[in-house]
């Protein structure tokens, strides 16, 4: 197992190393340069010939895919071209706030999931059921970006319960910086909400088949006891593992819920430098997004076994 | 990791992130008892039916008596009314022709991209899963390299680069679209392959290609299938936030997308002219997301009873 | 104001494309505005409150304020990091400039004690004002200054504007002479914006020249700044301009999307904010939760153009005829009505308050004669090719843009719409990898400021980079120019203006469209935020084009 564990492990490097090479070529291939998104509509030939040595942009791209790989491997992930902050340092803003929006965003979707996942287990066909199957293929089908509008449209300007855009700091007020959070993490949470529930749903039936309950029913318990006290912790491991799991890939993946409510994660930072052909600082977040869900995989293929409720019911 | 838009797990990771999705669980879907006794029910149908409506609207627009979508017609912002029965847009063109004009570029693209994603998907994943080893090494670690990639970089590069055009962003999604796809085939593979009946047609003496043609793909193209219709939705959505960024299909040719992009800055005084094209994305995408689940649902035949 | 704020337009328009939030509808009103009438092109509304943000109140101490802008820069040194109006108010806020442009549009001394010409306007003696200091405690002196000055000539963002300085001395220990090759009367105006930024040494001599730690000599000094999140700055105790600043903290927020940043003051996230989109600045100053004003009725300075640019160098733009048609087959009033609904329409880069302004012989929409034309050329060259027609990825000039291309199509000129992103706006525009495009330019505070946009010297070739975008190589407005620049008579200099729109009409390099119209709206506590005033209390240039100076604000809470 070990063995195992060790050789998936050391394929992730040249996962990693493929995508950054890809990044590089995608990055390089786009038409447009940053010299120009630097000097403007001010350009001439001298200054862009000036800007253009100064930056190493007249390099051969291989070159400069070593150069970078090298100084990568030090630690040193370069600079903005436009604003000169280390690449290090805008991740570093940005990485945490992208983090902490996704664990809202999955704690939100649990919340929500729960009730309907164990109540539609608890009787499969009924109308709960039903209902939650509707309404999680619901959210799926709105769009982001349309979700985000009606969302702001209530609860921010209407009824002022929330921020319509723009990020409160955790450091600085703990409270704020969960608003600001909320409508954001509601839109994400909503998309994950449909995988949840029925996750939950049926490992609560494959539960609630087992003898214990039987017995627990025959001894006289409330259903509801026997639901929330007997059936629920043991159907909570793979949906707890999910939700963990979502953070790590999910991180690339919270950009046009970023972009709408003015977050400054990591979504929104490699969709600026994209657009302001940032190279490097989009080299660096590609990298970042990569590696947490490249991570994430190898741990799901470690759990796999005990995710699939088919092999744990039959060891238990 | 998933096409751009959804944050949610149900398409991209397959078998990692949603066991669900792959139809490894063994239950029966909701509607039904527990029993082997399974219908697609009513709602497939009026979902089905919604699908097929939108479908022939967009091949037949021409035929019907709409307006010119792209001229202005009209003054703008108007009320629906008797002319024009879902009002005009913020430039005055007739909003019914223009949503219903407006489906094809998000059918087209959902459908198309996703049959090329499940041929090429398909059949890596057929492969993949059957031969094991090396090929599935190979396979699944190209597909990895593919889901690790952030779809944003991956697709704004791709039209960035040959331009905004509908062939282009068809390709775009199609190729998003492949890893996942490959992987849940994979996924779905692996399970048959080691099913009696192959092993019992390896013992009457067939090859490979038999076997796979004849045993495995029958019994994989119905998840496929689900899978598909599950894919095309979100791939519409992902046509429409590309439209959002400019980079699908040229104005004045509407699409749902850029229907909505347009709409969302006048929507504090017109709400209509976005609202009328994402309630025809939501009610499109809601109903292949039903068809398809009902589907899987009603060939689920491996784990009915457990 | 010159071009610092011009380029941004697009780049805006680019951010603001996929962030897409809801301006005031709530879900209920959503459902309710299915009863609402049709097209809103409404009446005059509430007559605008000549007063609005303007008070003469003893101004309290204290706060923090919330500004939201349109964009983010990147960064506090403009010759590092080109600044956009953000940039710009930034800068007013961390840095002072030589001098400032005052209510009636005349350059006047801020930091400067004086700018003094010499007879033939080709040396400028600038004389700085004893006892100021930087950030940093270091002293303003000559060298400061003449450092400050000579890091933008050499740079490769204000370089290009300032090719008629020859030289940069200190002449005493508060002096420094500026010496120009030709005689440029206009000179001292490029000294109120970036150009004229005063950094400190210190400040120059970090890495990156400071651009991540700016020192300068403003009201405020710098906290805190997260790129594309927010920007801190605190009370400088040690102003020079007594008893200043009033506020003891601002922090600008970059919200490129016009309806979040709308949306943001109307829910009271923020205290103040700017806006260029004409349905913002038509309906906010209707809320009675706020107090706003716009710059129409600002006519110190010019404000921006918005209009069609045509590449003059690539057939068949080449052909007038061809250029003529596109301005007749053009229905400006019908764009204003529908899209632009503030912005006032123009037929030359003067608004007709303006002193340099003259009624030309623009052409007005006529699709009749727009067909003639298009018959008369494709008689003598063949069919009229069908052309693109570019814009950025922004829904309302994408908007803008598909009316234009339905207008001219009733003129049987037909064309491609194609939206561009960002970073290949400018580069095509440079290159002139264009036929047709969407564009917006030409404010200033001097005519002379446009000058390298519409010089033949600038006009380079398809392909090698050009400043004058059109590639317009016309001897007489050349010559206009250089009047405009050296003459040292004003009539002289309004003549040669007049000749320049009179030169664009009859030639139609671009295709005007209106002016824009900037507005800024504030919670009712934000007091004078349209008051500035000079070193010496004589008033300053109001509110133009979206610039908040946050160093006479205050709060009245």
């Amino acid at each position: 197992m070990a063995r195992l564990a060790l050789r998936k492990f050391l394929m992730l490097v040249p996962v990693v190393l493929v995508v950054s090479i890809l990044t590089f070529l995608l990055l390089n291939l786009l038409p447009g340069n940053p010299v120009f998104m630097i000097l403007g509509p001010g350009a001439t030939p001298k200054g862009v010939a000036q800007l253009t040595n100064q930056l190493h942009l007249n390099k051969p791209i291989y070159v400069r895919y070593v150069d970078w790989l090298w100084a990568a491997l030090h630690g040193n992930f370069g600079q903005s071209y436009l604003n000169h902050e280390p690449a290090s340092t805008l991740i570093h803003q940005a990485l945490p706030v992208t983090i902490e929006l996704l664990v809202i965003s999955q704690i939100i979707a649990l919340v929500i999931a729960i009730p309907l996942g164990v109540y539609a287990a608890r009787r499969p066909g009924g109308w709960i059921d039903q209902g939650s199957s509707a309404f999680s293929f619901g959210m799926l089908a709105i769009p982001a970006f349309l979700l985000g509008v009606l969302l702001v449209g209530v609860f921010a300007v209407h009824w002022h319960l929330f921020p319509a855009t723009g990020y409160t700091h955790l450091t600085a007020n703990l409270g704020r910086n969960v608003q600001s959070l909320f409508l954001p993490a509601l839109t994400l949470a909503l998309g994950s909400l449909a995988a949840y529930v029925r996750l939950l749903r049926s490992d609560m039936i494959a539960t609630l088949q087992q003898d214990f309950v039987t017995v627990a029913r025959s001894k006289g318990l409330s259903s509801r006891y026997i639901l929330w006290h007997h059936a629920f912790r043991p159907s909570t491991f793979s949906l707890v593992t999910l939700a963990g799991l979502n953070v790590g890939s999910l991180i690339g993946g919270a950009f046009i819920v970023e972009i709408i409510f003015g977050i400054p994660g990591i979504g929104s930072l490699t969709l600026h430098s994209i657009y302001q052909r940032d190279y490097l600082v989009v080299q660096a977040c590609v990298l970042i997004i990569a590696v947490g869900y490249v991570f994430v995989n190898f741990v799901v293929d470690l759990l796999y076994p005990l995710l699939d409720p088919r092999v744990r019911r039959v060891v238990a | 990791m998933s096409l751009p838009e959804v944050g949610t797990g149900l398409i991209a990771g397959g078998t990692s992130i949603d066991p669900a999705a792959t139809g490894i669980e063994g239950t029966a879907t909701p509607g039904f008892g527990v029993a082997a006794h399974k219908r697609l029910g009513w709602v497939f149908w009026v979902a089905a039916g919604w699908v097929v409506l939108v479908i022939l609207a967009a091949i037949f627009a021409g035929l019907l008596p709409l307006q010119d979508p792209s001229v202005p017609s009209a003054l703008p912002g108007l009320d629906p009314s008797g002319s024009h029965l879902l009002g005009t847009d913020e430039l005055g063109r007739d909003l019914l022709s223009r949503v219903v004009y407006g489906s094809r570029v998000s059918l087209i693209v959902g459908f198309s991209s996703i049959a090329l994603g499940l041929a090429v998907g398909g059949m890596l994943g057929l492969l993949a899963g059957y031969y094991r080893g090396f090929l599935d090494s190979v396979i699944t670690g190209a597909a990895n390299i593919l889901l690790a990639f952030p779809a944003l970089v991956l697709g704004l590069a791709i039209v960035t680069f040959w331009g905004p055009s509908l062939f282009h962003v068809t390709i775009a999604i199609a190729i998003l679209s492949i890893a996942p796809l490959t992987l849940v085939v994979r996924g779905s593979t692996v399970i048959y392959s080691e099913r009696e009946f192959v092993s019992a047609a390896r013992m009457l003496g067939a090859s490979n290609r038999p076997i796979i043609l004849r045993e495995i793909f029958p019994n994989v193209v119905p998840a496929a299938v689900s899978l598909g219709l599950i894919s095309v939705a979100v791939a519409i959505v992902a046509e429409g936030g590309l439209s959002f960024l400019g980079l699908s299909v040229r104005a004045p040719t509407p699409t749902w997308g850029n229907m909505i992009a347009e709409g969302q800055a006048v929507i504090g005084q017109h709400p209509l002219i976005a609202l009328w094209p994402g309630l025809a994305m939501f009610l499109t995408v809601l109903a292949l997301n039903i068809a398809g689940d009902r589907l899987r649902g009603y060939f689920d035949i491996k784990e009915g009873g457990l | 104001m010159p071009d610092d704020i011009s380029r941004r337009k697009f780049l805006a328009g680019g951010g603001a494309a996929f962030g897409a939030v809801v301006l005031g509808g709530s879900a209920s009103s959503l459902l309710a505005a299915c009863g609402s009438s049709g097209s809103k092109s409404g009446g005059p509304g509430p007559a605008p409150n000549p007063n609005a943000g303007i008070s003469n109140a003893t101004p309290k101490m204290g706060g923090t304020l919330i500004v939201a802008t349109e964009a983010e820069d990147n960064g506090f040194n403009p010759t590092v990091a080109s600044w956009d109006v953000t940039g710009l108010m930034y800068g007013a806020a961390i840095f002072d400039t030589l001098t400032a442009v005052d209510v009636n549009g005349k350059v006047q001394p801020n930091l400067a004690q004086s700018v003094t010409p010499n007879a033939g306007a080709t040396q400028f003696t600038i004389t700085l004002r004893p006892g100021v200091k930087f950030h940093d405690g270091s002293a303003l002196d000559a060298n400061a200054v003449a450092n400050s000055l000579i890091a933008n000539v050499k740079s490769p963002q204000n370089g290009p504007a300032l090719f008629n300085v020859a030289d940069v001395k200190p002449s005493g220990a508060m002096t420094v002479t500026v010496t120009c090759k030709e005689a440029w009367p206009a000179f001292p105006y490029y000294l109120a914006y970036s150009i004229g930024t005063v950094m400190s040494p210190s400040m120059l001599a970090e890495p990156n020249s400071g651009n991540l730690k700016p020192i300068g000599t403003g009201p405020f000094v710098f906290k805190e700044w997260v790129p594309n999140d927010h920007l801190t700055v605190v009370r400088n105790p040690n102003y020079w301009r007594q008893g200043r600043p009033y506020l003891d903290q601002v922090t600008f927020r970059p919200i490129p999307d016009h309806q979040s940043r709308a949306n943001a003051l109307l829910a009271g996230d923020i205290d103040i904010m700017h806006t260029d989109d004409p349905q913002d600045a038509q309906s906010l100053p209707k809320k009675r939760s706020l107090v706003s004003i716009t710059d129409l009725d600002n006519n110190a300075t010019e404000r921006e153009v918005h209009f069609y640019m045509i590449n003059t160098a690539k057939p068949p733009f080449d052909d007038v005829r061809v250029r003529q048609a596109l301005a007749y087959a053009t229905d400006q009033n019908r764009v204003h009505s529908i899209i632009d609904v503030v912005n006032p329409v123009v037929k030359s880069p003067f608004s007709t308050k303006s002193p340099y302004y003259v009624d030309v012989d623009y052409p007005t929409y006529d699709p009749a004669k727009a067909k003639q034309l298009i018959a008369a050329y494709e008689h003598d060259k063949g069919p009229l090719r069908t052309f693109t027609l570019s814009t950025v990825t922004d829904a309302k000039d994408l908007a803008r843009t598909t009316l234009v291309q339905a207008m001219w199509k009733e003129a049987g000129i037909n064309c491609q719409v194609q939206q561009v992103e960002q970073s290949q706006y400018i580069v095509q525009a440079l290159l002139g990898n264009y036929d047709v495009r969407e564009w917006r330019q030409f404010s200033a505070a001097d005519p002379d400021e446009n000058y390298v946009w519409w010089s033949s010297l600038t006009a380079s070739p398809i392909g090698a980079l050009a400043l004058n975008f059109a590639r317009n190589k016309d001897p007489q407005i050349q010559a206009a120019l250089e009047k405009g620049r050296t003459s040292l008579n004003q009539a002289d200099r309004v003549a040669a203006y007049q000749e320049i729109s009179r030169r664009f009409a009859a030639d139609v390099p671009y295709v005007w469209l209106d002016q824009t119209v900037w507005l800024v709206s504030a919670k009712p506590t934000v007091m004078n935020f349209n008051n500035p005033t000079l070193p010496d209390g004589s008033p300053a240039l109001r509110m133009t084009a979206g610039f908040i100076n946050v160093g006479q604000i205050w709060l009245n809470k």
